[in-house]
């Protein structure tokens, strides 16, 4: 029983907040087991804050467990339970602060989806806290607009501005909060800058994040296993060419995005790019198998690696704050490739599905992008 | 519950069911006429579910789409397949005698097997080319081992009989083409190993197994005059089309999954 009945802000407006925590904990977690000991969890909350993220950090101390939930990248419900007092809002983020930089825990981030919120989360204020960053009122924009038409807006997504700051990669040296202006989106990567990486660190090699040396890894047996695959074994989309003559066409078209017209951006965000691919790729597995998903994978780190990105584990890897246009080929390829191994239903389901989780509103750019036949 | 586990839960019953009432065998002239009517009525019910279920799958793919034909003729397979029993089940009830091999029968399951081999190559036409070397050498191994095995077991002794007559060319036929099917089966299968629609072939190629043996036992048994009412082939063509029955509906889950 709490000592005292912590001030609830949501209550004035019939807003509750537990159901919201516990949906977000019931679904799978973003990133999870991540220690306090390597792990900021003051640069991971501003990473969330740079995505837009919504959805719940749980952070599970030795004998207190805590939530702060996050709505478009803002904190605005902060929770821990000590022993028998518990703790909200600025209060509750304050000692969760002080106590993920002195004690030991486990952090844990899920997502909810902006829909989930009720349109009532406008009307509140976030949380105030010194040791987080504020960001400006009006956030500043991701997609880059193209010169004959303005980029989609993406539904949830905050409004789109002519131009970005300049992306730096940190470095391996220690840094604070004040020094980093921004981070990749890479998941890794982003996780990697959350950890406090000292002098001794410098090579890179981040402790009980195992992906970096997983990657390289990888990369080694890849290429071993390209070199050594069969003459007979070409790619998808060149023995989905010669299954049909409407695949060639296909092909063509999407071998011609290769040469993306000079002086345009691609349409649509990188991130949303990169979401679709991994979407699509992901449908393909599910019904196609792994052999036949690691195939295409591979094809599409073809595409992507021009472009300094590459498919691994499921997700899009690299720096996403700049257009890359690798991508849109890359999602072509992945279209063409479902649309002739699939049909042009599955390869559409896909499309339509993978759109649908990213918040496209204006979908009809996309599909003529990837190549999709004109929705009736 | 939904309609899916609904359906596939249905026909595991009527399956266990028909097993039950079937694996005993029959002894004296009124059991085995019931054996004959529960069977022969097996062997026309349990095709024609088969052929719903299939024709259930091709509604589940776009208009256009490969998926549909492929089905679509697997369906058409498994009703003249149910069709070609009807007739010899009914001769057989009308003149209490088996019918004559060769016999119109034979045409609907001549028919059921070319039906099968079309189906499957529009299936494998695609599915082909993303097989690895190692994968298609294989298949091409099991295929020749399957044609050898089947040969020794089924038809060497049809071949041994003369193929004089009409009959013994069509029992080669039925083993040939039969053993055949299993690769072709295998191939989406392995192509899409791991992935939904590879366990969906995996379950259809578990069929063509058994419904290839049972008709080349039935066929060699007719052709070499040891077939009896109570054969067991009887049995083994009735699991194979449960087999074909759940393949199909589950195809149909996946399409709608998507």
């Amino acid at each position: 029983m709490s000592e005292t009945a912590p001030y609830n802000p949501f209550a004035d407006l019939g807003i509750e907040v537990e159901p919201l925590i516990r949906e977000a904990l019931g679904g799978p977690p973003m990133f999870h087991d991540l220690s306090t000991d390597y792990t900021s969890l003051t640069r991971l909350l501003e990473f969330l804050g740079q995505r837009y993220f919504s959805g719940v950090v749980s952070i599970r101390f030795f004998d207190f467990d805590a939530h702060v939930l996050l709505y478009r990248g803002r904190p605005y419900h902060a929770s821990s339970f000590h022993g028998a007092r518990a703790l909200a809002q600025e209060e509750a983020l304050r000692k969760i602060l002080d106590d993920a930089r002195t004690a030991e825990g486990w952090i844990a981030v899920h997502a909810l989806p902006d829909e989930m919120f009720p349109e009532e989360w406008e009307l509140l204020d976030p949380l105030a806290s010194p040791a987080l960053p504020t960001r400006d009122a009006s956030p500043t924009p991701w997609r880059v607009e193209t010169p004959e038409s303005p980029a989609p807006s993406g539904e949830g997504r905050p409004p789109v501005a002519a131009s970005a700051p300049p992306i730096a990669m940190p470095t391996a040296e220690t840094q604070t909060v004040a020094e980093v202006p921004t981070i990749s989106s890479d998941g890794i990567d982003a996780v990697a800058a959350a950890v406090e990486i000292t002098q001794a660190n410098a090579s890179g090699v981040v402790p009980s994040v195992a992906d970096a040396e997983v990657l390289s890894r990888e990369a080694g047996v890849e290429a071993a296993e390209a070199a050594g695959e069969s003459a007979s074994a070409s790619t998808l989309a060149e023995v989905t060419a010669e299954a049909g003559g409407e695949a060639e066409s296909t092909v063509e078209r999407e071998d011609d995005a290769g040469a993306v017209p000079s002086g345009t951006a691609p349409i649509g965000s990188p991130e949303a790019w990169a979401r679709l691919i991994e979407h699509m790729h992901a449908r393909f597995r599910k019904i196609k198998g792994r052999a036949l998903a690691g195939r295409l994978e591979r094809e599409l780190n073809d595409k992507l690696l021009p472009g300094g990105l590459r498919l691994y584990g499921g997700r899009v890897r690299g720096d996403l704050t700049q257009p890359v246009p690798a991508l849109v080929i890359a999602a072509r390829h992945c279209f063409a490739v479902l649309q002739h191994l699939g049909g042009t239903g599955f390869a559409e389901k896909a499309l339509e599905s993978g759109l649908h989780e990213i918040g496209v509103i204006d979908a009809a750019l996309y599909r003529e992008t990837v190549g999709a036949p004109t929705a009736s | 519950m939904p309609r899916f586990t609904a359906a596939l839960l249905a026909i595991g019953v009527l399956l266990a069911g028909t097993l039950v009432l079937l694996i005993r065998r029959p002894v004296g002239v009124a059991e085995q006429g019931e054996w004959f009517a529960l069977g022969s009525a097996a062997l026309v019910v349990f095709p024609t579910v088969a052929a719903v279920a299939s024709f259930a799958a091709a509604s589940a793919f776009p208009a256009e789409e490969a998926g549909r034909s492929v089905w679509r003729s697997i369906g058409l397979a498994a009703g003249m397949w149910a069709l070609g029993r009807a007739i010899f089940w009914y001769y057989q009830m009308a003149h209490h005698q088996r019918l004559p091999f060769p016999s119109p029968a034979d045409a609907f399951t001549l028919g059921c097997f070319l039906l099968l081999v079309v189906a499957l190559a529009r299936e494998i036409r695609v599915a082909w080319g993303v097989l690895t070397r190692a994968q298609a050498v294989a298949l091409g191994a099991l295929g020749v081992v399957g044609l050898i095995a089947g040969y020794i077991v089924f038809l060497e002794p049809v071949a041994a009989e003369g193929l004089s007559s009409f009959g013994g060319w069509l029992s080669l036929t039925y083993g040939v083409v039969g053993i055949a099917l299993l690769p072709l089966c295998l191939v989406p299968a392995v192509a899409y190993i791991g992935g939904l629609e590879g366990y969906v072939w995996s379950i259809v190629s578990a069929a063509m197994l058994c419904i290839v043996a049972a008709i080349l036992w039935f066929a060699n048994a007719i052709f070499l005059e040891t077939w009896s009412v109570a054969h067991p082939s009887t049995l083994l063509q009735t699991i194979g089309f449960s087999l074909l029955a759940a393949g199909a509906l589950w195809q149909r889950q996946v399409q709608a999954s998507l």
